[in-house]
């Protein structure tokens, strides 16, 4: 596992989670919102729809009480029954004009056209064909509703009108494939109301309507009332259509060049969907050159047959600029609030971890020695302050411990001064004393005092010979006292190891040598030199070859190596004798030791020259070891060459 | 044949009566001093064919004497034995023989040696 401040954990941590709720918040609103938003679109165009129908509606109604309300007019009764057509049409042409009806027509009883306000010209021919008129004959009351009138009546009722329902079918891909090219029959919102007599018979039929094909009073109407004209960024907000058949041929959807959408058929889904089924139908449609939320539904004639279709279209890039801004908003809002929770994150880290910081530091300064040191235990966070307060006793026991060491290990020292001044002050005095006893003892057993008897040489071989272990003893006392108090100084000179040391410390015992038959074999290079304490390398050169001697079997062998190893040298003193166990390798170091082996018992010793040797080759930089052989043992110590 | 001559510069009288049967048995004389002082002239009134030389004593301490004596054109060839359980460095210590060599002294015994090793010392020199 990677390991991390604790600081930059808790905060990874909690911006992950920020991070994490962040998102999933930000998503979760986009969706909420585009779906609440593209519903609210869909109800709108829906209710648009409505609103489309009712002014498709309104149209019809008004056109019927024109056309009932000019039929109970007096002028039409007295039209029926003087004949008095020229008077009559001028006045039924007034009517439409006023009303700006495309069509105003009377009828006698039987349906028999008897004027064409606008073509009074045809006139003689039955209507009594026509569904209205039917309705009204044999209903005697006003009837409307939007009829699809064919080439050939429209011609009647005025060649201009049969001309402006003329439409060229545009080809359109998604239609529903037709053969057809073009549509000369028009649709007509029409109504029709019997005429009657003073005596309340049933006298004609005056009939009215208005073409629908390239007329836009009833789409713009739709704009106008439906969607006020608004315009969002250019364009219209809303747009209506009405579909004769599939083909459209009232609309306010403009195309790229400005002119009005007509000719073109609607998609074959719609056709299925409206035409077919008589269901109305809402989707997102791409509308000339925007994307429309759209509804369509169907228009039935006055038998309740399809013939057409009514159609809104709502823009929908205000609708997504909506939900844009107000996810724009909600974006911004979550983004506070992520950065809030940041904020309060890092607040919350900091607060977490800079007393830890400061406790870690503490541990520092304590582990560093500076004991007793304080935290602030008002962290604002109880665990913490439970945990400062503990360090700090902690800290405060560890002092009051360090003082109690530090005055017992000052009380110790003082005495081990004192102890070693004894030892010091001891040797001093004992040695002044032994200098000249030494002599004398030898004067006096070589004879040089007198004659002496054999008893007396033999006596005093046994005093020289402990007065030489007295004076050894209390040379190495006197090292001891020095080292221990420090007070060996240093002063490095060039030093051959074989000429000026274990040369030198050879001769030292070559008394015992001889007396003990032994071997030497000094194998150390003759040119190895070390920048080192010349008397203190002695000292420890004649501890080890003392030791070789002494403890070595007789007519055994000495052997010196040495080995150059790097800014160091090797060196090994050898001897044939008894092994030294494995305790007391660990020991044998030591101040004062002595080794539990039969030739430690029968030798003299003060345990000092082993500890006096690896003091002054620690002092040169070295390690000292013993090493068992078969049937020997081996010091062997390196020392820093020094150059 | 005349005897060789020894001058030894030593404040422990019991040093030299101890040594002084030993070193005349071998046939040399021996003419002491108690300081460094007294030393001094007396090697030049007796041109000894030896010097022994405490370190430590009262008065002026045996490496200037040394020095001295040996910067003295009639004693510059006569050798120079220190004879002391005192090295350069140390206030006290068991003396070493190299210690001595780093002197302008000749030789170097510590006192606390066997009495031959003095002896064998003196000879090196005296039986030439």
């Amino acid at each position: 596992m990677k390991i991390r401040k604790l600081r930059t954990k808790l905060l990874i941590s909690f911006f992950v989670v920020i991070a994490v709720f962040g998102s999933a918040i930000a998503i979760l609103g986009y969706y909420v919102i585009k779906k609440d938003i593209i519903e609210r679109a869909q109800e709108k165009v829906k209710s648009d729809l409505n609103s489309a129908r009712e002014v498709y509606r309104e149209e019809t109604d008004n056109l019927k009480d024109v056309v009932r309300f000019t039929a109970l007019r007096f002028f039409i009764k007295d039209a029926l029954s003087e004949s008095d057509t020229e008077s009559i049409q001028k006045e039924l042409e007034n009517v439409r004009t006023s009303e700006s009806l495309d069509i105003l027509t009377l009828t006698d009883a039987q349906g028999q056209v008897i004027i064409r306000a606008q073509n009074p010209s045809v006139y003689g021919d039955n209507q009594a064909h026509n569904e209205l008129v039917n309705n009204v004959l044999s209903e005697k009351q006003a009837f409307a509703g939007t009829v699809i009138v064919p080439k050939e009546e429209l011609d009647k009722e005025g060649a201009w009108l049969a001309k402006q329902a003329h439409i060229t079918i545009i080809p359109t891909p998604k239609a529903k494939s037709s053969p057809e090219t073009e549509e000369s029959s028009g649709m007509c919102v029409k109504a029709a109301a019997p005429v009657f007599g003073y005596e309340g018979e049933l006298i004609g039929v005056l009939y009215g309507g208005n073409l629908l094909n390239r007329n836009y009073e009833i789409v713009d109407k739709v704009k106008e009332i439906v969607y006020q004209e608004v315009k969002y960024k250019g364009k219209d907000i809303g747009t209506a259509t009405i579909f004769q058949g599939d083909l459209r041929i009232s609309t306010n959807v403009t195309g790229e060049d400005g002119s009005r959408a007509i000719g073109t058929r609607v998609s074959e889904e719609v056709y299925s969907q409206v035409l077919e089924k008589g269901q109305p139908w809402t989707a997102r449609a791409f509308v000339v050159n925007d994307w429309y939320k759209t509804a369509y539904e169907p228009i039935r004639n006055i038998n309740g047959e399809i013939i057409g279709i009514l159609y809104v279209g709502t823009l929908e890039k205000p609708f997504i600029d909506m939900a844009r801004n107000i996810f724009l908003v909600f974006l911004f809002i979550v983004l506070i609030a992520t950065l809030l929770a940041g904020f309060l994150a890092l607040i919350l880290s900091a607060a977490v971890s800079r007393p830890l910081t400061h406790m870690l530091k503490a541990t520092e300064r304590l582990s560093a020695g500076d004991f007793g040191y304080k935290v602030d235990v008002k962290t604002g966070t109880a665990e913490l302050n439970t945990l400062a307060s503990s360090f700090n006793e902690m800290s405060s026991q560890l002092e009051d411990r360090e003082q109690s060491l530090r005055i017992s290990n000052e009380r110790l020292a003082s005495l081990n001064k004192t102890y070693l001044d004894l030892v010091g002050f001891v040797s001093h005095e004992l040695k002044g004393i032994l200098i000249s006893t030494i002599a004398n003892a030898y004067s006096v057993r070589d004879g040089f005092f007198g004659a002496i008897n054999s008893k007396q040489r033999k006596a005093l071989d046994a005093v020289t010979r402990n007065l030489d272990y007295l004076a050894e003893t209390v040379r190495k006392f006197l090292n001891l006292s020095r080292i221990e108090k420090g007070e060996l100084s240093f002063n490095k000179t060039e030093v051959y190891l074989k000429e000026n040391i274990f040369d030198t410390a050879l001769e030292t015992f070559s008394g015992q040598i001889v007396e003990k038959q032994m071997e030497i074999i000094n194998n150390i290079e003759p040119q190895i030199k070390v920048k080192c304490d010349g008397d203190l390398l002695l000292i420890a050169a004649n501890n080890l070859v003392g030791n070789a001697v002494n403890y070595g079997f007789d007519k055994g062998k000495v052997v010196l190596n040495s080995r150059d190893i790097g800014d160091k040298v090797q060196i090994e003193i050898y001897n044939d004798s008894e092994p030294i166990g494995e305790e007391e390798k660990a020991i044998i170091f030591n101040k004062f030791s002595r080794l539990n082996t039969a030739y430690d018992k029968k030798i003299k010793g003060t345990g000092l020259g082993l500890f006096i040797t690896k003091e002054i080759i620690g002092k040169h930089g070295g390690e000292i070891r013993v090493e068992s052989k078969e049937n020997g043992n081996s010091f062997i110590f390196q020392i820093e060459k020094g150059y | 044949m005349a005897k060789k001559k020894i001058v030894w510069v030593e404040d422990d009288d019991e040093i030299i009566s101890a040594f002084r049967p030993r070193i005349e048995s071998q046939g040399w004389e021996l003419v002491s001093a108690s300081s460094a002082e007294e030393g001094k002239t007396l090697a030049l009134e007796v041109k000894p064919d030896l010097i022994i030389m405490d370190i430590i004593m009262a008065g002026e301490h045996g490496y200037a004497t040394i020095e001295e004596l040996k910067s003295e054109s009639s004693l510059a060839n006569v050798p120079i034995i220190v004879f002391t359980s005192v090295t350069r460095r140390w206030s006290e210590t068991t003396a070493t023989r190299a210690d001595g060599l780093l002197t302008e002294a000749d030789e170097f015994v510590d006192k606390l040696e066997k009495p031959d090793v003095l002896l064998d010392t003196i000879s090196k020199y005296l039986n030439r």
